[in-house]
């Protein structure tokens, strides 16, 4: 009885909506059923607005986040960028000063950048690239734009051993520039060097600056070498402890230049 | 009031899903408005349904702004296949329902498709047509079944659970 039903109410419903179809296909759309997707189309408006409402937080953390990321980058890379820049900007500063006092050295030999420092731990030695085919000796002087640093121990083809002032073994003859007393100035294995043989009644203050006096004949006259920074005096001894601060930093340096000794070199010219 | 209450929720129903088939899935249209229509088939009288159904087809032609007819058509048989499926001896369970959705839908959809092309003008070539039967298809399938197998399970543990209290 159902399935009778059911068969003559789908028979008459394909064969109205066939006939609705085949109608609208003579005679045109029926225009009045449109106004039905309204309601839709209002709604899917609706909805659209609240689904952008509540999307567009989501949306802008999400591209907030993105943008984090890349500003993060960016940051990175500039920061490296910067970085790069202020040490080729330092380097630049420093061979200019170089080329600055190369032009009005006498006895000029080279340039050399600094390869390594204390290789052996017993002493303070460093290794200089600039060896015999740069015209590099036994004994030169090596200093950098602040004062001295020390002497050439040994001169290989490209490179060479630089021994430090501040090693124990090595020794200067150097003055006081106000007063000229001599003396010798004598590494001690730390960052200050100590002034050797002054005696006792000579007035020496702190702040006055030492510099090479030539008369070993190993190092040029009147380069700098340091600053005394603490005079001591002791009745029991005939000469006084005074410490001299040098000038160049060997462990602050990263280029220094030969200076040989010549004529105009020994009178401090 | 309760009458009221449900054509109201039915109609809204009806209203989300002809919007959620605006949205696109992989490029694809959806076409869950034969599945909602298959679900009342299966669930509803079938005069509630077959009523549903034409104001679903209706108002599917009316957005569609061209032929009145084929989708009310097509909406109707899905509801009398469902009123013969439910009255006739097939166990309807999730997976055949599921297969039974998936060919209705692309009953459906090829139904439509003919019946624009012969009362109107042809709406897309029929191999662009084609594709988007067998995703819609597959689609309707799979939410037929997952829809369906939640609701039978529910159903199973209402009918245990009236067992176990009538012991």
């Amino acid at each position: 009885m159902l399935k009778k039903r059911a068969l003559t109410l789908f028979v008459i419903y394909m064969s109205a909506a066939i006939v609705i179809m085949t109608y609208q296909r003579l005679n045109g759309t029926f225009i009045p059923l449109f106004y039905l997707k309204y309601p839709v189309v209002y709604a899917n408006e609706a909805l659209t607005l609240l689904a952008g409402a509540a999307k567009k937080p989501v949306f802008m953390l999400f591209a907030m986040k993105k943008e984090n990321a890349r500003l993060t980058a960016e940051v990175e890379r500039l920061t490296l960028m910067k970085e790069r820049y202020e040490v080729a900007a330092a380097e630049n500063e420093r061979l200019k000063r170089l080329l600055g006092i190369k032009e009005t050295l006498p006895g000029y030999v080279a340039t050399a950048l600094i390869i390594s420092k204390n290789p052996d731990k017993w002493s303070q030695m460093m290794i200089i690239d600039a060896g015999r085919a740069d015209g590099v000796g036994k004994d030169m002087a090596v200093r950098t734009t602040a004062g001295l640093i020390g002497k050439v121990l040994h001169a290989g083809r490209n490179a060479a051993t630089v021994l430090l002032l501040t090693d124990i073994n090595s020794s200067v003859a150097v003055r006081l520039q106000n007063s000229r007393v001599e003396a010798i100035l004598s590494g001690t294995d730390s960052d200050a060097c100590i002034l050797k043989y002054i005696s006792g009644d000579v007035e020496v203050a702190v702040g006055d600056i030492v510099i090479t006096s030539g008369l070993d004949e190993l190092f040029p006259a009147e380069i700098p070498a340091g600053v005394v920074v603490s005079v001591k005096k002791d009745p029991a001894s005939l000469f006084q402890t005074v410490l001299v601060k040098l000038y160049a930093d060997p462990h602050a340096s990263d280029e220094v230049m030969v200076v040989r000794r010549t004529e105009a070199v020994i009178e401090g010219i | 009031m309760k009458e009221f209450k449900n054509a109201l929720l039915w109609l809204l129903a009806g209203v989300l899903v002809i919007i959620i088939d605006g949205f696109s899935l992989f490029s694809m249209r959806l076409n869950l408005t034969v599945l909602l229509v298959f679900y009342m088939g299966m669930k509803l009288k079938p005069y509630r349904a077959l009523f549903w159904a034409t104001v679903i087809g209706v108002v599917l032609d009316s957005v569609s702004m061209r032929l009145t007819g084929p989708n009310v058509m097509t909406k109707a048989l899905i509801v009398f296949a469902c009123w013969v499926l439910n009255s006739g001896a097939f166990k309807l369970t999730a997976v055949f329902n599921s297969v039974i959705c998936y060919l209705l839908t692309a009953a459906d959809l090829a139904l439509v498709y003919l019946l624009i092309s012969v009362f109107d003008t042809k709406p897309v070539e029929f191999a662009d047509a084609s594709v988007n039967v067998v995703f819609q298809s597959f689609v309707n399938g799979a939410l037929a079944y997952a829809i369906l197998s939640y609701k039978d399970n529910k159903t199973r543990e209402s009918w245990i659970g009236n067992t176990l209290t009538g012991l």
